[in-house]
């Protein structure tokens, strides 16, 4: 098998084994069997993109631009890593609460969604980017309804609406770009661009933008997030609050980057990204409930992957790359952490949660390291990530945008004292268990942003050289189109 | 031999998680680990007297050019010494005093962390290790002053002094960016100060690097942070609000000093700043009736002492802003430790209550003795020989304000020994030796400070700088220093004249920050509430607006436009779905209305047979019957059928609709305005044979484009999923 289809086709077979799986001990074998193997197919693929570039494949044979290719970029196979690993750790979370009624449901959702998001990431067609997104979209209705009482499944309607309106949008921008140019592949269409007729590119750019924009919720398109990220079972929303957003901030960087590339900075992407941080931060601060908080804090970190695309330099992007896998990490460790209160406590609001660092201290830590990484204090992960950020921001003279992203980092860190002071700290609640495979998915996580806080340097070396393939969007055509 | 200076921070930051494992035994680890720190720098320290700085490094973030650098220089080691040696004090200090919290090894494991952050703050040479180890101290502070969480005060105090500190840091974390952009290092001790003074950003990354070490060390206007810490327990307000925390902000400011001080800029901003905390703490402390306020606001006052002194920029201000800040560690705090035991013996820090104290705990008193004698400054005390050296560096147009500042002085200390004279109610247990011992080492050396003169010298000889610190002892010395004392004891007495809860209050900024964070909070809410409004209709508009008018913008300038001709049978057929869309906004019954929408399908479906396009027709006309019936068969189970009535907003949804409608046919029109590619259409002709088939459509979906179709399949076996496991939701 072609490493480049790997991390779609592993979860793939493994969500069909879940659905015919009767027994529950085999099918959580073989789901995380799945979850495993899939992230070592993406780290795989991470190790190839490394070392050779590009990693092709025609599917059918069909040559570019004429048949469908997968293309796997470092950025793509990096986008997966972080993916199959965030789901592996989610379902271990999964794994400690059991819904005996649905589980063959879950198993095969969360692998279903692994595929439509590694699909994403590694294609290199623009339609068939599409329906991988149709294949998230439908995967993750199926998941915030899964189990959900009558009036969460109404709620849910507003999420799949606008997602919906969105992937209209997005096919029609794919149409538009088929009728200037003629064909949907990326790399065809980096090439011919330039010499299409702009009354038809931009509108189609602004389009795509428009829609992976509502998939990645940037300002003013973010607002079906937090109320949809309330609803789902806990490890649901800790893999959706990890990942859902991120591939369309990922779709944004393709955009942005190989189909109609950025040369310095684009101000209203960075106006964009400004009030997408500060919008997203001040919503947490108005939220008096964990998870509510964690939701909205999506969006504000949107802000800062949108800031490091919009300053339109290899090494912002590789800031903005470190940044989102980064974030990742830290906002599922978080996410996590309030799906175990959630479990425990039957409630994630900060009036009825107190004391929480006392009866189960290790879990205090946990939620201390991923919240001040969030925050960016040092030396965690989130603290290099902020650093790249403005040190980028900061050479390229956007002062106003840096003073943002460093204020919002305050009040970041504000609404993290809130969950920590209010649910944390104060007196110990009655102490009920909470199970230790729980722990295992948090640290997981967590783990990640300390060993990227310790030792990140590999990790900025790959995000660099992710960013300086994206800046060299010629390399990437002859890649694909080289063969013929 | 240089590598395990690398070391010395993480020894007792490794040591914490070891101090909360161990729970009887959780003190001696942390012992253990200022006791190995403080053995290992004393080993360091004698080739930085000859002027050998050791330094070692670990590359950190390579491609950054950040790395893990420490550096043993005398300042470094002299500020290391200060943390390692009072930390070792505390930790035998804070056993007795927290001999009955159950919580011991959790406090042990915070002092640790604590103890390695402030070492690695002031040996790190570059400026991103600098950066790390200074907020570090800032969250183990966050952590010790929040140490009795169940308590509001204590919670909302450690978030005051978080946020003022982490404020501070974030500007300074910009200002060091710029540095060391401008610098082209971020290496402290390769730094260029002309380069770097010369250049145009120079006031902005001084005055980014000021606002982090003014917050730091608590000068006005946000000093407030510190007098709000002393809810921490003793041995945390004597060890990192007051002997070693608190001045890492004047630190900074000398170890910044070659790079960015000596301008006009640097005197300009920092003297004044300095001078205005030092004056308004001196005061505000002799007001205080809280034996720890009263301190805390004497380490403002000390603090922004040490601070103009920084702000002179000159060699022999450095040194004395140094001095002043090892006096002030021994006497202040000895003058802790001492209110600590008080506290913990009596049960209560109120000064009026406490008198006489004198008889139980007669070491104590010999102590605060010791300690009140340097802080006045008397001859003879090492309080007199910094004072005098500020007095030099400070130069003539500002000794009449050091000259007020130690007439409070000598409230505030009067204020402070009242407490053990005369007799009062409140009784004094006993006097245990693990309250008073740990004292004694500072206080020897604030008498030591100012009666054996090598001690001062060797210590500004160790800075590398050779002025005369010793005082000439004569009658202009000796006689403004006894007539502070009587101001001062007068000034105490008349204090004492006004009720405590008419003074004591207020001088803190506690209830401007609350009052600040409490406005975000609503102005959070109130943003919220409008812009997140919950309604789908309100997100749609928003979305499809952006869309329309993104959109459609280009298309002024770019877009080309059909040419009226003769009325053809296209038209006609458009004309009719135009009418469908009519009747389906005006009908007043849901089914008429989705009849209607049925009816703008059909028209479609002629108009595809009109273009002669017969199987997009059909698929059309399937598409349309089966969604036909099966909206019907939904609408008509509904419970109320009818069009709900008009929604206030009305124009706007019918404005966005129209236009979103016109930007859609404008760029469809785009799109057939030029001949369309037949790149794609060739290729699969010409493959078709290969592929298998003859019928091109086909073709393009089982093979050509075959992936496309598994991801549809796919979205229809999850849809599927999805109505089974609807079936099965509880209900």
């Amino acid at each position: 098998m072609n490493a480049a289809v790997a991390p779609v086709v592993v979860p793939l077979l493994t969500a069909l084994l879940c659905v015919g799986l009767q027994a529950r001990r085999t099918r959580w074998t073989v789901s995380l069997a799945g979850g495993g193997l899939s992230v070592l197919a993406s780290l795989w693929l991470v190790a190839l993109a490394h070392g050779h570039g590009v990693v092709v494949l025609r599917v059918g044979s069909w040559p570019a631009p004429y048949g469908i290719v997968f293309a796997a970029d470092l950025l793509g196979a990096l986008m997966s890593a972080i993916g199959s690993w965030v789901a592996l750790w989610t379902l271990v979370a999964l794994a400690a609460q059991p819904h005996p009624r649905l589980d063959a449901f879950f198993h095969a959702g969360w692998h279903l969604m692994l595929a439509g998001m590694n699909g994403a990431f590694l294609t290199g067609d623009l339609f068939n980017l599409y329906v991988f997104f149709e294949v998230l979209l439908v995967t993750s209705y199926f998941l915030v309804t899964l189990g959900a009482t009558r009036r969460q499944a109404r709620e849910a309607f507003t999420y799949v609406a606008v997602n919906i309106v969105a992937s209209t949008i997005l096919l029609m921008g794919v149409a538009l770009l088929y009728a200037a140019v003629g064909s949907v592949n990326m790399a065809d269409l980096a090439a011919r661009i330039p010499q299409a007729s702009p009354g038809l590119v931009r509108p189609a750019v602004f389009l795509l933008a428009v829609a992976f924009g509502v998939k990645a919720a940037v300002f003013p398109l973010y607002a079906w997030l937090p109320h949809t990220y309330a609803i789902p079972a806990g490890p649901v929303a800790a893999y959706f609050g990890g990942m859902l957003t991120k591939v369309g901030v990922y779709a944004l960087y393709r955009l942005f980057t190989t189909l109609q590339p950025l040369h310095g900075p684009e101000p209203w992407l960075l106006a964009v990204a400004g009030l997408t941080m500060v919008l997203g931060v001040l919503g947490a601060l108005a939220q008096e409930d964990m998870r509510r908080i964690l939701s909205f804090h999506i969006v504000s970190q949107i802000g800062y992957m949108v800031f490091g695309l919009g300053l339109g330099t290899p090494q912002a992007w590789a800031a903005g790359i470190f940044y989102t896998l980064h974030n990742i990490a830290a906002k599922t460790a978080l996410l996590l952490v309030s799906s175990a209160v959630e479990a425990s406590y039957g409630t994630t609001s900060l009036r009825s949660l107190a004391g929480l660092a006392h009866a189960h201290p290790w879990l205090g830590v946990w939620f201390v390291v991923a919240a001040l990484s969030l925050a960016g204090i040092p030396p965690l992960s989130g603290f290099w990530a902020k650093l790249l950020v403005v040190q980028a921001g900061l050479e390229a003279g956007e002062f106003a945008g840096v003073a943002v992203a460093l204020a919002v980092s305050l009040v970041t860190l504000l609404s993290m004292l809130k969950i920590f002071t209010g649910a944390f700290w104060g007196p110990p609640p009655e102490r009920s268990h909470i199970s230790p495979l729980e722990h295992a998915s948090v640290v997981g996580l967590a783990a990640l942003t300390v060993a990227w806080g310790v030792g990140g340097g590999t990790l900025l070396e790959l995000a660099t050289a992710a960013a300086r393939a994206l800046g060299d969007p010629a390399g990437y055509v002859r890649a694909v189109l080289g063969g013929h | 031999m240089d590598f395990l200076l690398l070391g010395v921070p993480l020894v007792p930051a490794l040591a914490a998680p070891c101090a909360a494992a161990c729970r009887r035994a959780a003190w001696l680890v942390a012992l253990g680990g200022c006791g190995l720190v403080l053995v290992t720098l004393l080993l360091a320290a004698p080739p930085t007297v000859a002027g050998l700085s050791a330094s070692a490094e670990v590359p950190w973030f390579p491609s950054l050019g950040v790395s893990y650098r420490l550096r043993a220089d005398p300042l470094g080691t002299l500020f290391g010494l200060l943390v390692a040696g009072v930390g070792v004090l505390i930790v035998l200090y804070a056993r007795s005093y927290l001999e009955h919290e159950p919580r011991q090894p959790a406090f042990f494991a915070y002092l640790l962390l604590f103890t390695g952050a402030m070492l690695g703050l002031v040996l790190a040479d570059d400026l991103s290790t600098l950066y790390v180890f200074w907020e570090a101290t800032s969250l183990a502070s966050f952590f010790l002053i929040g140490f009795h969480d169940d308590r509001w005060d204590a919670r909302q105090a450690a978030v005051r002094a978080l946020v003022v500190t982490v404020v501070g840091g974030l500007a300074m974390l910009a200002g060091f960016v710029l540095l060391g952009l401008e610098a082209g290092t971020f290496r402290l001790s390769e730094m260029d100060p002309h380069r770097v003074q010369a250049s145009p950003r120079y006031p902005w990354v001084l005055a980014l690097v000021l606002a982090g070490a003014f917050t730091k060390s608590a000068q006005l206007p946000v000093h407030f942070w510190l007098p709000g810490a002393m809810v921490a327990p003793t041995p945390v307000s004597a060890y990192l609000h007051s002997a070693t925390m608190v001045k890492a902000g004047v630190f900074l400011l000398v170890r910044l000093l070659p790079v960015l001080g000596g301008t006009e800029l640097w005197r300009g901003w920092v003297l004044p700043v300095g001078m205005a905390t030092f004056l308004f703490g001196a005061v505000v402390a002799v007001l205080q009736d809280d034996l720890k306020a009263l301190l805390a606001y004497g380490t403002v006052s000390a603090l922004g002492l040490a601070t103009a002194l920084a702000g002179t920029g000159t060699e022999l201000g450095r040194d004395a802003a140094v001095l002043y800040l090892l006096n002030h560690a021994a006497y202040k705090g000895t003058l802790f430790l001492v209110a600590g035991a008080v506290e913990h013996e009596t049960g209560t820090r109120n000064i009026p209550q406490l008198r006489g104290l004198a008889r139980a705990m007669p070491v104590t008193t010999a102590l605060a003795g010791a300690s009140v004698f340097s802080l006045v400054a008397l001859p003879g005390s090492g309080g007199f020989v910094a004072k005098d050296l500020a007095a030099k560096a400070l130069g003539h147009g500002l000794e009449g304000w050091l000259w007020a500042g130690a007439v409070a002085n000598a409230a505030f200390g009067t204020r402070f020994l009242q407490v053990f004279l005369g007799r009062g109610d409140v009784t004094a247990r006993h006097e245990p030796a693990g309250l008073w011992a740990p004292a004694l080492p500072l206080a020897v050396l604030c008498v030591l400070f100012g009666a054996w003169p090598p001690l001062p010298e060797a210590v500004v000889g160790w800075l590398g700088a050779d002025h005369n610190v010793w005082p000439k002892f004569g009658l202009g010395k000796v006689a403004p220093a006894a007539a502070a004392v009587v101001g001062g004891v007068g000034a105490a007495w008349l204090v004492e004249q006004v009720p405590g809860r008419r003074r004591v209050r207020g001088w803190g900024g506690d209830h401007a920050f609350d009052a600040l964070q409490r406005t975000l909070l609503r102005f959070a809410a109130l943003l919220t509430h409008f812009t997140l409004t919950g309604r789908l209709r309100d997100y749609l508009v928003v979305v499809l607006g952006v869309a329309a008018v993104g959109a459609g913008l280009p298309l002024l300038s770019h877009g080309r436009w059909p040419e009226v001709g003769p009325i053809s049978l296209e038209a006609a057929f458009v004309g009719m779905a135009a009418c469908g869309v009519a009747a389906t906004v005006l009908s007043r019954s849901l089914v008429s209305a989705v009849v209607a929408l049925g009816a703008v399908g059909y028209s479609v479906v002629f108009l595809f047979m009109a273009l002669r396009a017969p199987d997009v027709a059909l698929t059309q006309m399937l598409v349309e019957t089966v969604t036909l019936v099966l909206f019907l068969a939904v609408v008509t189970r509904l419970l109320t059928p009818d069009v709900p009535d008009r929604h206030p907003l009305a124009a706007v949804d019918l404005l966005a609709a129209v236009a979103v409608g016109a930007v859609a046919a404008a760029l469809a029109f785009q799109a057939t305005v030029g001949p369309p590619s037949q790149r794609l259409a060739e290729f699969f002709a010409e493959h078709a044979r290969q592929a298998g088939g003859s019928n091109l459509v086909n073709l393009v979906l089982v093979d050509f484009r075959g992936l496309d179709t598994l991801g549809e399949i796919t979205v229809l076996g999850v849809a599927a999923l999805g109505v089974l496991a609807l079936a099965r939701r509880p209900r």
